[in-house]
């Protein structure tokens, strides 16, 4: 394998690792949170799962994106893909806003979800309020991942 | 799709009529009672003199709830459902006044408390056996009673414990004060036992230095008895102890079929709670009560024909609310838009005189909810989901319209999927060709047009709600706002898209000059309307420029946010044809190939569903909370809420 191919596998394999770390912290940040409650309160748990698994969707991100770019240099094909050092370079570049806008916004959305789970400890009806509010940080892991489409989809191969 | 008029009252009855009509207006859920203001009607009438019935009910709640959890420790054959769902009992009326009138809630109670002190007594008791069986662990080898070792004419004996790493240092200095006996009885991982036998003349030494290294007496439990043969002692006495509590459990598991029972009664008192807490808001005098509140316009007629038939003595009358009074929210809404106004009701209900935007909410959470899974696969999984729920699952009806809701979502999702051709996830150039043809864009190779298509929802959601907000301005005679600041809007718009994409886009070269004329003639509008808004023409001309490059920065941003529409589409698709694509792969597997396959595809394919609709639900309504509303809606009514019966276990069947 040459290095241009290595430096996309390189991207690919950062965005999903750093966005799997994020959603792997936040998960546990919140998820704390909740044991503390369903010590209290165990009927919660269907609530507090909700909270909790909100900032696991940035791991599938950061996969999505991986996945896409094994798609585009054909490694799951039976070839060994050419491309050029450039491409492998962009292809790297456009991976490393993208994890780390994952692994950022997974924490504080799991620091957020664990905010949640203290409104719905003492206020059990506002639980879509506080789903809606954990939910606006992910708009930023969106944006993240489609700003990566999108500049995946101009690199040409 | 609006918000209905209310109507405030006042009723003057007997007192003896008093309990029976409250009763009756919980029955009927007509009137959201409200306080009286104070020194109101004070020289008729004065407030109720607070009785301890409200105490007692709250006392028996109290006790039944404490037996419910109880038994709910007991209840192993929990279905993992009610961690989501509560449970809830479904219950005719006739049946429900039936428990209440014959079923013994005390005796039950009682026999709960009993098993529970019971439980709690024999809990004690293993706890200090524990406490013995662990003190007596270390002297276990012993082969003399320990009661052997005790003071004598000049001598004392003592068992100690101590750091294992100190016993070295102890022993020099021990060995330093004559007729001192230090001996090993055992040692565990941290703590070293020992039997020490001293003179009483060096009492004082001998302690200081033990203080000093952190060793302590022990004094053994059943000093008469071997160590070992004490222990024994012990476990009999545990094992007889847990029998017997395994046999209280038993008891509790059996009188876990009044459970239900017990939940009956305990929201039959916390509807005569809720009665006494209605109750608060009367005013009475010698031989009448009076209260008042708020009655929705279309159901005043009822309401009177109840009063007349059941309590002739009764007196209603309309009343003119105060000025800075302001009527609780209910908001009509046909079926089909029921399900969207539990989606608004999570923002908040409209003020007074907003308009209720649940209606048109709904064409755009339908839309944009199927976009976010656009599989026809998954459409029908959340389709067969919801109703299987609506079957299975007992809940309020504020929670029976979001199964309606996904319900819905699933018909959308399934028309999404038909365009794009998602089926399950499977690759779009395998499809038979009559579900090829009826494809409009594939999201996985043209992700323009998927990007596009979600920025123009956006406009189109955007416009539609400035839209809204002119109806509302022109519908208060603002004519100026709503030309300068809404109209315009609406018009300049378009216009600039279309100058943009003329610019850019050769063949539409020749719409340029219809674009600059569509913004020249918006701006005409807004720069004309804004002279007539305010006492100072020039002043208003100013702000109004300024908060176009203002509003105009907002919509960019807005409609940038619906990208997210095609980022969550796009999502599951992916992971969709991840899981195939492995599931593919596992086939190549020897032998259990198939089942791997089988297990990938079921597994994979529910998490993406759970993960899917979870995501589509969610930014969804955001759209519709943090983009849609704020160009028209604020929300923050007061609800309207009747004097009902207000349950937590039950669910009346009728």
């Amino acid at each position: 394998m040459d290095i241009s191919l290595g430096l996309a596998v390189a991207g690919g394999a950062l965005a999903a690792a750093l966005a799997g770390i994020g959603s792997a912290i936040g998960i546990g940040i919140a998820a704390e949170a909740a044991d503390g409650l369903l010590s209290e309160e165990p009927g919660k748990f269907g609530n507090a799962l909700i909270l909790v698994a909100l900032p696991g969707t940035q791991g599938f991100y950061g996969f999505i994106l991986c996945f896409l770019i094994i798609m585009k240099t054909g490694l799951l094909g039976g070839q060994i893909p050419v491309i050029t050092i450039s491409q492998g370079l962009q292809i790297l570049g456009v991976c490393l806003p993208v994890g780390l806008v994952q692994l950022y916004s997974a924490i504080h959305q799991g620091k957020a979800s664990a905010a949640g789970i203290g409104v719905i400890a003492k206020q059990p009806k506002a639980l879509m309020q506080a789903v809606t509010l954990s939910a606006l940080i992910e708009t930023y892991a969106i944006i993240g991942l489609l700003t990566g489409i999108l500049f995946l989809n101009g690199i040409k191969i | 799709m609006s918000v209905v008029k209310m109507q405030k009252v006042r009723i003057i009855g007997l007192i003896e009529d008093k309990e029976d009509l409250i009763s009756q207006l919980q029955e009927s859920q007509l009137i959201h009672i409200k306080d009286f203001k104070e020194g109101a009607l004070d020289d008729y009438f004065g407030d109720i003199s607070s009785d301890d019935e409200e105490r007692h009910i709250s006392e028996e709640i109290t006790h039944i709830e404490s037996a419910i959890s109880f038994m709910e420790r007991f209840d192993e054959n929990k279905p993992l459902i009610e961690n989501f769902f509560p449970p809830r009992i479904e219950i005719e009326e006739k049946e429900f006044k039936e428990i209440v009138h014959n079923f013994n809630y005390k005796k039950i109670i009682k026999y709960v408390n009993d098993i529970r002190e019971k439980i709690l007594k024999i809990d004690e008791k293993i706890t200090s056996l524990h406490g013995d069986i662990s003190i007596l662990t270390p002297f276990k080898n012993l082969s003399w009673f320990p009661c052997e070792a005790k003071e004598t004419k000049n001598t004392k004996s003592f068992f100690l414990k101590g750091q294992k790493e100190k016993y070295i240092l102890l022993n020099d200095k021990f060995s330093e004060i004559d007729t001192t006996h230090l001996e090993v009885i055992s040692e565990d991982s941290d703590f070293i036992y020992l039997l020490l036998v001293y003179c009483k003349e060096n009492d004082e030494r001998i302690r200081s230095i033990l203080k000093e290294q952190g060793f302590e007496s022990i004094n053994l439990p059943l000093c008469d008895k071997l160590p070992s043969k004490a222990i024994d002692y012990y476990e009999k006495q545990m094992a007889s102890l847990l029998e017997e509590k395994e046999k209280l459990f038993e008891k509790s598991r059996q009188i876990l079929k009044n459970k239900d029972k017990l939940m009956i009664i305990h929201d039959w008192f916390l509807f005569g709670l809720q009665r006494e807490e209605a109750k608060e808001h009367l005013r009475e005098s010698e031989r009448t009560f009076v209260l008042q509140g708020w009655v929705r316009e279309d159901r005043i007629h009822a309401m009177k024909e109840i009063l007349k038939e059941k309590f002739p003595a009764t007196y209603l009358e309309n009343i003119v609310p105060d000025d800075d009074e302001i009527p609780p929210i209910a908001v009509k809404n046909p079926p089909v838009i029921r399900p969207f106004q539990s989606v608004t009701n999570l923002f908040g209900l409209p003020h007074y005189g907003e308009v209720d935007p649940s209606g048109l909410v709904a064409p755009f959470f339908f839309v944009f909810f199927g976009l976010c899974i656009a599989d026809v696969g998954y459409g029908i999984t959340l389709i067969a989901l919801s109703f299987w729920a609506m079957r299975k699952i007992i809940v309020g009806k504020e929670a029976k319209q979001f199964f309606y809701l996904f319900m819905l979502g699933g018909f959308s999702a399934i028309l999404w999927g038909i365009v794009t051709g998602g089926w399950f996830g499977i690759d779009a150039a395998k499809l038979p060709p009559f579900l090829k043809n009826a494809i409009l864009f594939n999201p996985l190779e043209d992700l323009m047009t998927f990007f596009v298509l979600s920025l123009c929802f956006g406009v189109i959601q955007i416009l539609f709600g400035i839209g809204v907000e002119m109806y509302e301005q022109l519908r208060e005679k603002n004519f100026a706002i709503a030309f300068a600041d809404q109209l315009s809007y609406i018009i300049i718009i378009p216009g600039i898209i279309l100058w943009v994409l003329s610019k850019q886009n050769p063949s539409l070269r020749h719409l340029n000059q219809l674009g600059f004329l569509i913004i020249a003639s918006g701006v005409t509008i807004m720069l004309v309307s804004s002279l007539f808004k305010g006492k100072n023409p020039i002043w208003e001309l100013i702000i109004g420029i300024l908060a176009f490059f203002w509003k105009a920065k907002d919509f960019l941003g807005n409609v940038l946010s619906y990208s997210r529409l095609m980022a969550l589409g796009l999502a599951g698709s992916v992971i969709a044809f991840v899981v195939n694509t492995f599931a593919v792969m596992a086939l190549k597997i020897p032998y259990l190939g198939i089942l791997v396959a089988l297990l990938f595809i079921v597994i994979g394919h529910i998490a993406n569903i759970v993960i899917n609709t979870l995501g589509a639900f969610i930014h969804t309504m955001r759209l519709q909370f943090v983009e849609f509303f704020p160009y028209f809606f604020q929300g923050g009514g007061e609800a309207f809420q009747p004097l009902c019966r207000e349950s937590k276990y039950i669910i009346s069947k009728n």
